[in-house]
Order: C-alpha cells, then structure tokens, then sequence
C-alpha cells in the first residue's frame, strides 16, 4: 500500500530527478500553492525555474466538521513549476503518475479545459483539470498573466491534489481513512484539528479583529513594498488573503464589499511582482 | 493528380473551439486553392481533443492557366511629348515585368488606357502550398490563444507535431516553430507510439488501429449508437441533449462508452440537482425511466476501451456519488430553515453595490406588481404577493450560496424547497417562473403571477445596471442588458401580459432615483431594442415598428401585434400597402407646420372632398371601435377601405390654392385624414 507519506516522497523524488528544487511549504497560511513566492515570485521574468514542493493550503469555506468523507478545510497540495516550459509537459506529468504506481492504460484520463484564474493574484492561465476516470485530480496551466504582468516565458504549473490521488491510489472513501503512514491515517492526524478548525472558521472567529488585522497589514505592506522590502511587505498581502478567506467563510463580506477586498490584494500583489521583477532586473 | 495532409498534433483543446477552428481551416484552405485555382476533389477536416487535420483529395499538381487583361495608367499620361514612355508608364511595366512592345492601348468607358494581357497560373501546388503553410496559423481567428514556445506562434493550446504530406513527400514548412514530419502519435494511453503515416490516404486506418477515431462525425454516431443501445437494454431513455453530446464528443479520441449508476437515495434530491451534478461537472448523460421518471443509471463516455468498464466504472461512480452527497448535505442543512424565516436574511444578501439589499429590491417588485396588476385581470394577489417574498429566498440556501456547482440553479431551488416544505404547488410554481427565461430560447413563465414578478425583477435588474453605471450603448452588452429586455418582449407577446411600458420604466427609475436624463435614454435604447427584436424573432422591419412606436399606445402587446398585423399587410399586398404609405406621406408633407381645424363643409368646392369628408366620418369611429377591441386586422382594414377616396382627392383636388379659406379647409380634412390614420400608426414613418 502505498502511503500519503509515500506518495509526497515518491513525488518529489520524481521531480528531483527531473532536476527540480524541492522546496517546501510556506509558513504562512495560504489558499494555493501559487502564493508560495517560489511560485509567485519566480513565475515572473525570464529566468528558467523549475521547482516542486508540498503545499499546506486552507480553505476555510471548505470546512465541514470532520464530517464530509471529501471535503477539508486544510489539505495538501504538491506543486511543481516548470519555466520554461518542457516540449512535453503532459507527458513528463503522466508519466509522474505511472511514476506512484497509476496504471494509467487501464484508466480514463483526460485533459478537461479549465482556464485558472485567480483574482486576488492578478493571474490567470490557460489549462485544463485533469481527470482520472471522472476524478479531478490535478490542475495543470500554462500561466499567461501573474500579479498583472504577462509573461513572456510561460511557465507550466502542475498542481496535484494529494489527497484525491491517495484515496484513489489507496481505494478509500474517506480522507480520513487515508493511511498516512503505516498504523497512522490522516483523520488521526487532523481529525481533531479539522473539527476545531470549522468550529472557528464557521462561528468563533472574531471578524472584529480580523477586520482590523487587515486594515492593517494592508497598511504594512504597501509601506513595505513601497520602500522596496519585498519579502515581508509580500509576507503581508499573502495574511491580506488568508483573513479575507476567513471573513468569507464567516459570511462577514456582503457580495458588494467581496470585489473591493480582493482588488486591496490584488493591487499589492501586483506591487509585490513589479518590484521582484525590477530587483531581478528583466 | 495527389492527396494532401495536414495534421497539428496539440495539446488538448477546448471542446466547443474545436468546431470553430475545424470550420475555419476549412474555409482557410478552400479560399487557398480557389483563389490559386488549384483543382481538388475534397477537402476533409478531421478532428480529436489532441489533433486538427485536412486532408485534401486529388489536388491537382499545378495550379490552372489563365489569361487575364490587366489595366495601366491612362494613355494620355503614359508617353510624353516624343512619344516616349513617362515614370507612370515605366514604373507599370517595372511593378508587372513587362516589357514595353507588351502592352497595348485600348478605349474603355474612362478613355484610352495602357494594356496588358497577362498569362497567370502554372505555378506547382508544392511551391504554393510552401508559401502558404507558414502563414496558416496567423490566419485563425482564435478568442483566447497563448504562446508556448520562442516561435511567437500563438493557438488554442501548445502545438506539438506538425506531420504534412503531398502525395508521399514531406513538405519543409514550419508551423508554430515546428518542423512538418511525416510521423503522427496514436491514442495517448492506449498506442502512444510514434506512427509513420507513408501517404495521406492511410492516415485514418492507421490511427485507427491505434485507437485514434479521427473523424468526429464517426465519433459522435459511434457514442449516440452505444447510447441507445444501452437504453435500449436497459429500459431507459435519453433524452438527445445535442449541446452535452457535442462536448464529449470532443473530450475523447476513442469513443468508450459506459454505464454506472447511484444509490437510490439521491433520487430524492431535485431532478435538475442530480441532472447539474452529472451534466455539468462530470458530462455525464442523465437517463429516465420510460415513465419519465429520474433513472438512477448514468451514461459516460470514457476515453478507453470498454473492456475496462470494471475498473474504471466504480471510479466514475464514486466521483459522482461524492457530489451528490454534497449536494444533499446542502439541502439537508436548507430543508431545516423554512422559506418564509429566510426572507428576514435577505435584508443581509446585497442586491448591487450602493442600491440595498435584495430585501429592497423585493419592496421595489412589490410596487411594480401592483402597476403590473392593474392592467392584468385573472391574477391572484394572495399568490402573487405570497410568491414575491419568496421568490429570491433560494439565495441564502447553502445549495446556491455555497455549492459553486449549483448556482445556476437558482429559482428551480425556491421552487424544490417550497414544494417539500409543503407549500401550494402552484406557489412553487410562481417561484420558478419569476427566473424565466433565463438565456434566449429558455421555457417561459407558466403563470401569470410569475410572469409579472419576472418582468418586475428584470426592468429593476435593468434600471440597478444603469444606476450603477452600465452603459447601454455597447454592441458587446457585457451586463446582457439587451438579452433583460428581450426577456421582458417575449413574456410580454407569449404571455400576454399587458401594461405601460413607459409607465411602468418611470417607476422603476424612480424608485432607483435613476436621473431623468438617464430614463430618458433608456426609453430610446429600448425602443430601438424592439425594433431590433422584432426584426430578429418575427422578421418584421424596424421602421413598420418604429412607426407603431409611441403611435397612441404605449402598452408593449399592442404595440407587437399592431406591428405584426401591418407587416402582414406588406407581405401581403406589397404594392398597396406602398401607395398607403407614399399617400400618408404625401399628406405628412403637405401637413407640416399646419395646426388642427375644423372642417367645413360649407366649404368643399369638389365632389372627391365631400365624398372623403363623409366616408371619413363613417370610417373614423369604426377604425377607433376596432382598435379597442384590439381587432387589428379589422382596423387595418377600414383603414385601407378609405385609399380610393384619398387617392381620388388628390387626383382631383389642389389644395394649396390661393384662396386661403378654401386652403384651410383642405388642410383641415387632410389633417383629420392623417389623425385617423395615426390611431393606427404613423405611416409616414415607413419607408417605400
């Protein structure tokens, strides 16, 4: 049986061979392996980039108590750039699922369209989600456009569902009975902490404060961007986000006040890109 | 004599842009060999997710021999004073290589001009297919391309092989920075070798045997047979969805077909919840019993070969099974708040930035169902008012709210919940219908009641878009404000559905506090916009409905069915309903500046004037009795009864005569002609 911990393993050692960095997640919550800077940031100008790395990503509006076999508000995804792009993406990905024991001739997978976009980075893509047998198990976009400037080089972003792929892989129904390693499965890993998760997410978290803190970081990271400090000021636009994910899930952002609240971030986050790229001087 | 083929091997492209782009490389190379006179058999285009080709059969080697006669400068300009040829001349002779003894001098209609005859053609298709190929992609027209590659080249998606055949040669072009080859790739899982195709006319047996069906038409025939036959086996039916079949079609190179089904238990949830989670999310084909009954069995077709249906069918099924379990821990969580305790919530959901919530725009519907009201008899107020509060209430559900998938589903949500929290049928009913039509060609409201809140919602939908700054004069109608008021024209006509427009667009502005000015404009567009639609949808011409615009009657019903029978009229009697409108044109012109009079009988000289005076006089209240009654036709017709009598007095009578007194008059029975006229509409307005 092949593990959770197996399959993130088997993975990176895949990339690596293919001469990837193998990074790892950012330590700050985020909804999308794309806010890691190693994303993000590197997407940007010309220079060739290929890296892979696990993301922890939240998604507090998923939250379910622990009671939904398929939904979580935290779960990882395995995220790879390629920049620039390999004459052969689509293979080097299927073959990266042979790769954790797929048997991929004997299944149905197909490349669905499916143009990514994502508001608050100011980036969009053209790509497809692919399926296994009617599963949507990774999103794979050639990115035209991130924090608001177009991409001369494009780079190919993968981005793998890892748990979808375990339960497949392992034939479970429930993300919770996914075996993470031997004698230990995800739910006793997070059971708990998906639970408490909801419980905050849904009713105790205080939209006072949280309203506050992004007033505020707001504040910080446009002075911080302006002055030319990159990282922190990004640091502050990817809070930005996570606590707009947060009011969401709470119902504290009216329909109206949703759009002005994602321009906030995605203004300093095309800040943050216009900076990087003027350091990296291309 | 050879065969040509083309393929782009690509990364998957969209579904619904495959069609176009087929469509247009046919177009591209038929112009192509047209254009360069190159003789063919057929062209054929074929197509997968992952390859566009065109195969063209028996091309000709060279293209065809023509003589043409080409035209130089004047010949008054071409030689100077010693007969010498001037710059206008050399210069033509330089721009077509030709030599001076080649060109002749000839009269045509514009004087003497400098001639050549040309010989053109002969050159090999090879050479022209060279040229051509290169510039093949810069020619499409693609809504959302990408680059992938240095080449600059832009397409759907990446390009990856590019295989170009005459006959057994490889043609040396390049495409998207690719190199044409002769090689194509099989199915992707199932012979994802590399395949040397030795001549065009094997290409679809070859990717065949690797489990390639190249030919879209065979790939849809083949998955609509297997469709059938399933049901057929099983009991079941499908209803042709050609939109759905059309899309997977174009989501497999091998058309795999297979049959899953649900647990029963999600047979409970709202058949078009259940149709939206196997429809729009996985593709997969709904099927019903043969009593018209939800079946629990689900169709997909698979890009695979159905000896795998036991490995892959549980899959599918369990992908299902997780969104249907979705969608029914969201109506679970709904069914628990009745409607009536949400409509508190909606004073929360926004309606539009600046303009309230929906809970005010519900106020603002209320009002504009009573306008409504007034006009429309047979419509129960109890229900209608009872439906209005909680027509928008689905938007606090966690199924619309939430379940990204099932947003569209709005209304048809109001309407489920209403009916299992034990609500009157026809209430529920009301709550759908206020939806309708959602897109053009959509069902239309069933009730009335549903009709007047849906028509109340959109012009308040129309007038919170020009509050908010939407502009009504774009072509492109981002906000789709056109296709809001469409949707109003069709209630209206199929419906029946009687009121004021003007009146009733005045108090909707003025409940949004919308500028005069900007009211004023709206009425303008809309006006036009009817023009347009019943142009579209009935075929009438825009001036006849611009010439019922505003004539008398501002109710919208009318104003399409007085146009509807007048264009009848002209497509009928083409020749009279002309002389109609130049008569009334006549008298529009003769009128202007004249104010009204009375008309004296004392006064008529000639029998043609008495003899209209008094048929006029019999004919007015007829034509004004039949309008009331709405009898159009009739209207019309009396109206028509009355041509020789006008025909007769202007024939006979002149009436800008120098006496004044007998002028007026004239005037004046000419005024009242016209009046009577216009109770039906402004003729003058059309155009003969």
């Amino acid at each position: 049986m092949l593990t959770f911990q197996d399959l993130i393993l088997k993975l990176s050692r895949y990339y690596a061979d293919i001469r990837c960095v193998i990074g790892q997640p950012y330590n700050s919550e985020v909804g999308a392996g794309t806010f890691n800077p190693l994303t993000f940031l590197r997407s940007l100008g010309k220079k060739p980039w290929k890296v892979a790395y696990v993301e922890i990503t939240r998604r507090p509006k998923d939250s379910r108590y622990a009671e939904n076999p398929n939904r979580v508000q935290q779960y990882h995804q395995f995220q790879v750039i390629l920049k620039p792009p390999p004459e052969n993406p689509q293979e080097i990905y299927l073959n990266s699922l042979k790769y954790v024991g797929i048997d991929i001739e004997k299944h149905d997978v197909r490349f669905v369209e499916d143009d990514w976009e994502s508001p608050t980075l100011g980036a969009w893509g053209l790509g497809w989600e692919v399926w296994l047998d009617g599963l949507e198990i990774t999103q794979f976009t050639y990115f035209q456009q991130v924090g608001g400037i177009d991409l001369e080089v494009v780079p190919v972003e993968l981005t793998y569902g890892l748990e979808r792929i375990a339960m497949y892989i392992q034939n479970v129904d429930s993300i919770f009975d996914l075996q993470w390693a031997p004698g230990v499965t995800w739910g006793d890993i997070y059971r708990r902490f998906e639970y408490e998760y909801s419980v905050y997410n849904y009713e105790k978290s205080d939209v006072k404060l949280l309203t506050e803190l992004f007033r505020r970081f707001e504040k910080d990271a446009e002075s911080l961007l302006k002055e030319g400090i990159l990282y922190p000021g990004y640091d502050f636009v990817i809070k930005m986000s996570h606590i707009f994910n947060l009011l969401d899930a709470r119902g504290a952002i009216s329909a109206s006040e949703r759009q002005a609240y994602i321009l906030k971030v995605q203004r300093l986050a095309s800040l943050a890109a216009r900076i990087y790229l003027e350091a990296e001087g291309d | 004599m050879t065969d040509f083929l083309l393929e782009l091997g690509v990364e998957e492209l969209p579904p619904f842009e495959i069609y176009d782009i087929a469509h247009q490389m046919e177009m591209i190379f038929k112009e192509f060999l047209e254009e360069n006179r190159i003789p063919f058999e057929r062209i054929n285009i074929y197509f997968t997710p992952r390859r566009i080709a065109v195969l063209i059969t028996n091309l000709a080697d060279t293209q065809e021999i023509w003589e043409s006669e080409i035209v130089g400068p004047p010949a008054k300009i071409a030689f100077d004073a010693d007969g010498n040829p001037t710059k206008a001349l050399s210069g033509f002779l330089e721009s077509r290589g030709l030599k001076l003894e080649d060109v002749f001098i000839e009269e045509n209609r514009k004087g003497a001009y400098v001639k050549a005859r040309m010989k053109g053609g002969g050159k090999s298709s090879i050479e022209l297919l060279n040229a051509f190929l290169p510039g093949l992609l810069l020619k499409l027209k693609l809504t959302k391309s990408m680059r992938w590659n240095n080449s600059g080249a832009r397409f759907l998606r990446p390009i990856r092989w590019v295989l170009c055949l005459l006959g057994k040669e490889v043609l040396p072009v390049e495409i998207g920075g690719l190199k044409a080859g002769n090689t194509t790739y099989g199915h992707r899982l199932k012979g994802n070798e590399k395949i040397c195709v030795p001549e065009p006319r094997l290409y679809l047996k070859l990717l065949e045997e690797r489990y390639v069906v190249a030919d879209p038409v065979l790939r849809r025939e083949t998955i609509r047979n297997k469709l059938h036959g399933i049901c057929e086996e099983r009991q079941l039916v499908w209803e042709e969805d050609d939109e759905l079949l059309s899309e997977v079609v174009n989501l497999v190179e091998y058309p795999g077909v297979i049959a899953g089904s649900f647990p029963d238990k999600y047979l409970e949830l709202p058949d078009a919840v259940t149709i939206t989670a196997m429809k729009q999310h996985q593709r997969y084909f709904a099927l019903r019993r043969l009593n018209g009954e939800l079946s629990h069995y689900f169709i997909t077709a698979i890009d695979n070969t159905e000896d795998l249906e036991r490995e892959i069918g549980p899959n599918h099924e369990k992908v299902l099974r997780a969104r249907l379990e979705d969608a029914e821990f969201y109506m679970h969580e709904d069914l628990k708040v009745p409607l009536e305790s949400r409509v508190e919530e909606l004073k929360k959901v926004v309606f539009r930035e600046g303009i309230g919530s929906m809970f005010d725009k519900i106020e603002r519907m209320k009002l504009l169902c009573e306008e409504l009201r007034a006009t429309n008899c047979n419509i129960r107020a109890d229900l209608l008012y009872k439906a209005l509060y909680l027509c928008k209430v689905d938007l606090t559900t966690l199924m619309i709210k939430d379940g990204k998938e099932f947003t569209k589903l709005e209304g048809i949500i109001g309407m489920e919940y209403a009916l299992r929290q034990g609500k009157d049928e026809e209430l529920a009913r009301i709550i759908y219908d206020h939806v309708l039509p959602r897109f053009p060609g959509d069902e239309l409201p069933l009730t009335q009641e549903g009709a007047l809140i849906s028509i109340s919602d959109k012009i308040d939908n129309l007038f919170a878009f020009l509050k908010s700054g939407a502009q009504l004069s774009t072509s492109s109608d981002p906000f789709g404000l056109r296709r809001t008021l469409y949707a109003i024209f069709e209630i209206v006509k199929v419906k029946k559905i009687r009121f004021d427009f003007v009146k009733l667009a005045k108090k909707a502005a003025e409940l949004l506090e919308v500028e005069i000015e900007d009211f004023n404009e709206f009425m303008e567009w809309a006006w036009k916009r009817l023009e347009n639609y019943l142009e579209e949808k009935e075929g009438i011409r825009y001036d006849i409905v611009d010439s019922v615009i505003g004539a008398r009657t501002n109710d919208l019903w009318e104003i399409i069915e007085r146009a509807r029978v007048l264009h009848q009229f002209y497509i009928e009697n083409q020749k009279e309903f002309e002389e109609v409108v130049v008569g009334q044109k006549r008298a529009h012109n003769i009128l202007q500046g004249v104010e009204p009079q009375a008309v004296s009988e004392e006064l008529f000289e000639k029998d043609e004037e008495r003899e209209l005076h008094r048929v006029l006089n019999i004919t007015e209240p007829m034509v004004r009795e039949a309008l009331e009654r709405e009898e159009y036709q009739k209207a019309l017709k009396y109206l028509r009864s009355l041509k020789p009598y006008i025909d007769r007095f202007f024939d006979m009578v002149f009436v800008m005569v120098d006496d004044l007194k007998l002028r007026a008059n004239r005037l004046a029975l000419l005024y009242e002609v016209r009046e009577c006229f216009r109770l039906y509409c402004d003729f003058s307005k059309i155009v003969v």
